[in-house]
């Protein structure tokens, strides 16, 4: 078969058509995602803010709540490996078990007493950009502290994970205040600990245990 | 000419000193960790690190003379004057900052940046009450504030090794130089007021009431972390080489690969 001029024109024209359509809807769907994104950081807030402030709860409830309000939205596939840098393939299982355990009651601990000063601040969610086709989304945003004029930058990084019955929900990865990660400063404590240490990750599992209990006598005074 | 032999530098040859290490610290080694991804930064701090028993044992030496000297003096100071009142201090030392983040912007090659600085030094220093009101913020001229540290850095010169200061903290052999560097531009570094105990003063009210800033915080690092030096070293690193604006559109070309670290496998 032999394609005249006006058929090759067609055929290109329709090519470009398709093209257009395909791009199209992939735009439409990662701005869909990204919308998806900033709508569940911006319930994250509303949640976070709720448990920090509420006056009507005791300060054992509270850590609860915070606990598992943590639970549900912090990524605990990839950050605790995250955390341990070159040693993340060192634990061995009953290590790992304890070490997850672990860095939830730290993390609860030590972000309560963190965030609970920016409970009452200004925080507004300003746009969000992705990246790995939307496996991950970097959702920017702003804090108004009360002592400066202008706010301070507040991004979160979500990745997206498939849950048991199909669909995806994002998770907490890091989050970045004024430029600094939070996920990257803890991880350099860690990986310092263990490496001071001659590559023991007990050593990591005391220090942490360590931590939890110095919390929570601070918190019991 | 009598008036101009007044005007001298405090220690015309720790100037020439610091030029030197600047200059130094691209030669001892330790990568130039701005160029590299964060995932490979973490390594690379590690091994800049060489002094790290000498700065981990300056670093106790810090807090031991915060706790007893700087800590103390600070909480009495933000007890006494209010916040507005701090800001305000706040903003008028850095308004007298105006010719080092100048000399910064022209040596970087940011003539916009120097412009901006410029704006700014001359609206505040008039409208702003000598810098104590940041008006040229709010009419739309922010803060392009920067350093010899980081001029040096946009000439390629690596950090060096990590260094823990006596009493100013953390930093690099570049950036440590570099704040040798910046004083010949401090109008604070210079004869220039009499009496010369005014100038002193000045310099104390501002170590006082940048520490009363992170009056709170600082303790609260050290309470929380699991190795508060590596943590302060992390924040130091991280801090030299964030983006200077709130942004609409997060910088994520950088982010480290995560897709390794993984313990469902």
């Amino acid at each position: 078969m032999r394609y005249t001029h006006a058929m090759k024109r067609k055929l290109r024209a329709g090519v470009f058509l398709v093209a257009a359509v395909v791009f199209g809807l992939v735009v439409t769907q990662t701005r869909a995602e990204n919308a998806i994104a900033e709508r569940y950081v911006e319930g994250l807030i509303a949640t976070a803010v709720e448990i920090l402030s509420d006056t009507n709860i005791s300060d054992e409830h509270r850590q609860t709540a915070f606990q598992n309000f943590l639970a549900d939205n912090v990524d605990m596939r990839r950050l605790p490996a995250f955390l341990l840098g070159q040693y993340a393939r060192t634990p061995t299982d009953e290590q790992k078990a304890d070490y997850l355990n672990l860095l939830q009651e730290f993390m609860t601990r030590i972000y309560l007493v963190r965030l609970q000063q920016y409970a009452d601040d200004a925080i507004t969610v300003t746009g969000s950009r992705d990246r790995k086709n939307g496996r991950e989304v970097v959702v920017t945003g702003t804090i108004q502290l009360p002592n400066r004029a202008q706010p301070l930058s507040l991004d979160w990084w979500l990745l997206q994970q498939e849950q048991d019955d199909g669909t995806f929900d994002f998770h907490v990865f890091d989050v970045r205040v004024a430029g600094i990660w939070l996920a990257q400063e803890q991880r350099s404590g860690f990986v310092s600990v263990i490496r001071n240490n001659q590559g023991s990750f007990d050593a990591l599992l005391q220090h942490l245990r360590k931590q939890i209990d110095s919390q929570a006598s601070a918190h019991a005074q | 000419m009598a008036m101009l032999a007044k005007i001298r530098p405090k220690a015309p040859n720790l100037y020439i000193f610091a030029l030197l290490l600047v200059m130094l610290s691209g030669c001892v080694g330790g990568g130039n960790i701005e160029t590299t991804s964060p995932a490979e930064r973490e390594q690379q701090i590690e091994e800049i690190d060489v002094f790290e028993p000498f700065n981990r044992y300056i670093f106790e030496v810090n807090i031991f003379l915060d706790s007893f000297f700087l800590k103390p003096i600070t909480t009495w100071y933000a007890g006494i004057v209010p916040s507005p009142v701090r800001r305000g201090a706040g903003n008028f030392f850095s308004n007298l900052k105006s010719p080092v983040v100048l000399a910064n912007n022209l040596l970087q090659g940011e003539t916009e940046a120097a412009k901006i600085t410029t704006q700014r030094f001359m609206i505040n220093s008039s409208v702003g009450a000598l810098g104590f009101f940041d008006i040229a913020d709010r009419w739309g001229y922010p803060s392009q504030k920067t350093d010899f540290g980081q001029t040096a850095g946009t000439w390629g010169i690596p950090h060096g090794p990590f260094l823990m200061l006596p009493l100013f903290g953390p930093s690099s052999l570049r950036d440590a130089s570099g704040i040798a560097v910046d004083a010949i531009f401090d109008p604070l570094s210079y004869n220039i007021i009499d009496p010369q105990r005014v100038l002193y003063i000045l310099s104390g009210w501002r170590v006082v009431n940048n520490r009363a800033y992170f009056l709170g915080r600082i303790e609260e690092l050290y309470q929380t972390s699991i190795d508060p030096y590596a943590s302060v070293r992390s924040l130091y690193f991280q801090s030299r080489m964030k983006t200077k604006k709130p942004s609409t559109e997060p910088d994520i070309d950088d982010l480290p690969d995560i897709d390794e670290y993984d313990f469902s496998q």
